[in-house]
């Protein structure tokens, strides 16, 4: 009994032993360290919101004063590392490069486990741009990204002073690997897209970088844009998306034609182009086609003629002889006046009269004989209907713009 | 040689009047400059005792003894700062090749970088769509940070997510041409529709993964204006 009672003297004791700094601090108006943590949390979180605010109207200038008040006055605040991404991304929109690279050192000083780190890479990346993506003494390890045969990884060689991040691997930071690639390299860049697509068909670092494959003037675009429509794996969003690119592909040198001259080559090629142009929108092959022609080979009317043998669609066939006729080369002209006088497809054949009546190398005589061979059994009047005056009238027709 | 302390002691004196030390003319100027002000005020000093006097001289002596005592300490520290960057020079010199630090912000000729923004991905995009893509993706950003036990944070996700629901008919029209952007206006749409009907803040976790899996800031960001630096263009 006595030594119950013992026992509990000491705990009450023991209890006002460590209650009572809390008691007095409370007793006197003042805050725990809990509590002054809790007070700054709040303090730091309410100019974060006012600075978030500004940021979100567009108001960068304040934006910036608001999470540099935060930091300085609550530097180890609950959400700090936001804050300071938020600075990060302030600074850039400001154009404030070196600024901006100067608090994501800091950043990566201050939070080694941040969730924000892998934004800060990013944005680190997106600064140093392709010829610093591998900056002085980082080295960034971003997991497993399967990119052969040259992964975009930004690693630099092991230094003593290097600074390690550790960055998971998020679809946006491996999409600012990949338009890294593809702004270095673009061909090495496509050919990485192209192996991640197979491992996952609708990987979305590789659908946010098309219009980065789109606009690198690579010959690579065309045939890549052409596989994917053609693959089994789009859905109906990444076919759309990939068809969009199709058609703003930049054509620097020619790249389009070339790409067309590429993938006719392979096996397989000419079904998979024609069969892609057969579905996607009229337009957008119109304006692939146009830049095709641009081409100076004339391997380009070889891949043309393929690709129209290979398609049975009847616009895709319009276009293609629509894109030949402004191929000046006899090659050309031949290829229409075949088409013109064996086309079974009457409105095909059509085009290619048209087509041939605005060549300045076919003569009256040549589009006269061509008429005389028009017989369409489906059209039996259609004979009668032809004058020996028709390659004229057909000539003056042909001046009039034809719609797609 | 001359000894600053001893020297102001017999200037106090009056048994000095010149030196080429500029630390002790500063000192002869300023207390000058009291004595004039004393003299020139209407107050007379009143007369004190000899015990005053006595207390004044050691009081004297005593600062003067300790500004000597931190004008050596100064000293010193400059001597050991002096030797610090000698050496530390000396290490970088020798050293100068092999450290790699992280990288300094600027560029590799030691130059500001100087940074543009590339439109022409996205020039026929209505301005007003690409600054809202730009909120958006600092948006999702966050909302894929949210840890579902702060509630006060879905609070304002919550809050955010209805006012950009309110605005988003009209980007998705301005954007209708642009199929890319129109797509991921859809998605990023569902996402906000989501994040305004919680429930409960552990659906914030399935609003997180499905952000990550659809790749929804990588698209946000892939049409915004790129960064681009000056020497580039």
């Amino acid at each position: 009994m006595k030594s119950n009672s013992l026992l509990m003297t000491f705990t009450i004791a023991a209890s006002l032993l460590v209650g009572a700094p809390q008691l007095q601090a409370q007793t006197r108006g003042q805050q725990t360290p809990a509590q002054n943590a809790q007070a700054q949390n709040d303090q730091a979180r309410v100019l974060f919101g006012q600075g978030s605010d500004l940021w979100y109207a567009g108001n960068f200038v304040d934006a910036e004063k608001k999470f540099r008040e935060a930091l300085r006055r609550y530097p180890t605040a609950q959400y700090s590392d936001r804050t300071s991404f938020f600075l990060i991304a302030t600074l850039i929109e400001l154009a404030r490069a070196d600024e901006a690279l100067s608090e994501i050192q800091k950043f990566n000083r201050a939070y080694p486990n941040s969730p924000w780190k892998t934004d800060v890479e990013e944005k680190r990346l997106s600064l140093y741009g392709p010829s610093r993506s591998a900056s002085a003494g980082y080295h960034v390890a971003t997991g497993s990204i399967p990119v052969p045969p040259a992964p975009p990884r930004v690693v630099a060689p092991p230094t003593p002073f290097s600074v390690i991040l550790r960055v998971t691997p998020s679809p946006s930071l491996e999409h600012e690997h990949l338009r890294i690639a593809v702004q270095k390299d673009a061909n090495q860049g496509i050919a990485i897209a192209r192996e991640r697509l197979k491992a996952n068909p609708s990987d979305p670092a590789v659908i946010a970088t098309f219009g980065e494959i789109a606009g690198s003037g690579s010959p690579q675009a065309f045939p890549f844009f052409v596989v994917v429509l053609a693959g089994k794996g789009p859905s109906p969003n990444m076919w759309t998306q990939a068809e969009f690119s199709l058609g703003r592909l930049k054509n620097d040198n020619d790249a389009v034609g070339k790409g067309l001259l590429e993938i006719v080559k392979e096996k397989d090629g000419v079904p998979i182009v024609s069969g892609v142009f057969t579905r996607i929108q009229p337009a957008t092959t119109q304006k692939v086609l146009n830049q095709v022609v641009e081409v100076p080979s004339v391997d380009k009317l070889v891949a043309l003629e393929k690709v129209y043998k290979g398609t049975p669609a009847q616009p895709v066939r319009i276009f293609i002889l629509q894109s030949v006729g402004s191929i000046p080369e006899t090659a050309a002209r031949d290829f229409l006046m075949e088409v013109a006088k064996t086309e079974r497809n009457m409105t095909v054949r059509t085009m290619a009269m048209h087509v041939l009546a605005t060549r300045p190398d076919v003569d009256e005589k040549t589009l006269n004989d061509i008429f005389e061979t028009v017989v369409s059994p489906a059209r039996p009047g259609m004979r009668g209907q032809i004058s020996r005056g028709g390659a004229r009238e057909f000539r003056d027709q042909s001046t009039v713009q034809l719609a797609p | 040689m001359h000894d600053c302390q001893k020297f102001r002691e017999d200037w106090v004196a009056g048994a000095c009047e010149v030196t080429a030390c500029d630390s002790c003319r500063l000192f002869c100027k300023e207390a000058e400059a009291v004595l004039v002000a004393l003299g020139a005020s209407s107050r007379q000093i009143p007369e004190a005792s000899d015990l005053y006097w006595r207390g004044f001289e050691n009081r004297l002596r005593t600062r003067l003894a300790e500004r000597t005592a931190a004008a050596e300490l100064r000293t010193a520290r400059f001597r050991w700062a002096a030797a610090f960057a000698a050496a530390a020079s000396m290490a970088v010199a020798l050293t100068w090749g092999t450290l790699n630090l992280p990288g300094p912000p600027h560029d590799q000729a030691g130059t500001p970088i100087r940074i543009d923004f590339d439109r022409n991905h996205i020039a026929d995009l209505d301005p007003g769509v690409v600054d809202f893509l730009r909120q958006s993706e600092l948006f999702v950003r966050n909302v894929s940070k949210i840890d579902p036990t702060y509630r006060e944070d879905i609070e304002d996700a919550r809050e955010r997510a209805s006012r950009s629901l309110a605005g988003i008919a009209l980007q998705k029209e301005a954007a209708a041409d642009f199929d890319p952007v129109r797509i991921t206006l859809d998605e990023y749409e569902s996402i906000l529709r989501e994040i305004k009907n919680m429930d409960s803040p552990q659906n914030i976790t399935d609003i997180q993964a499905r952000i990550r899996r659809i790749g929804l800031v990588a698209n946000l960001k892939a049409y915004q204006p790129r960064v681009i630096h000056v020497s580039q263009r």
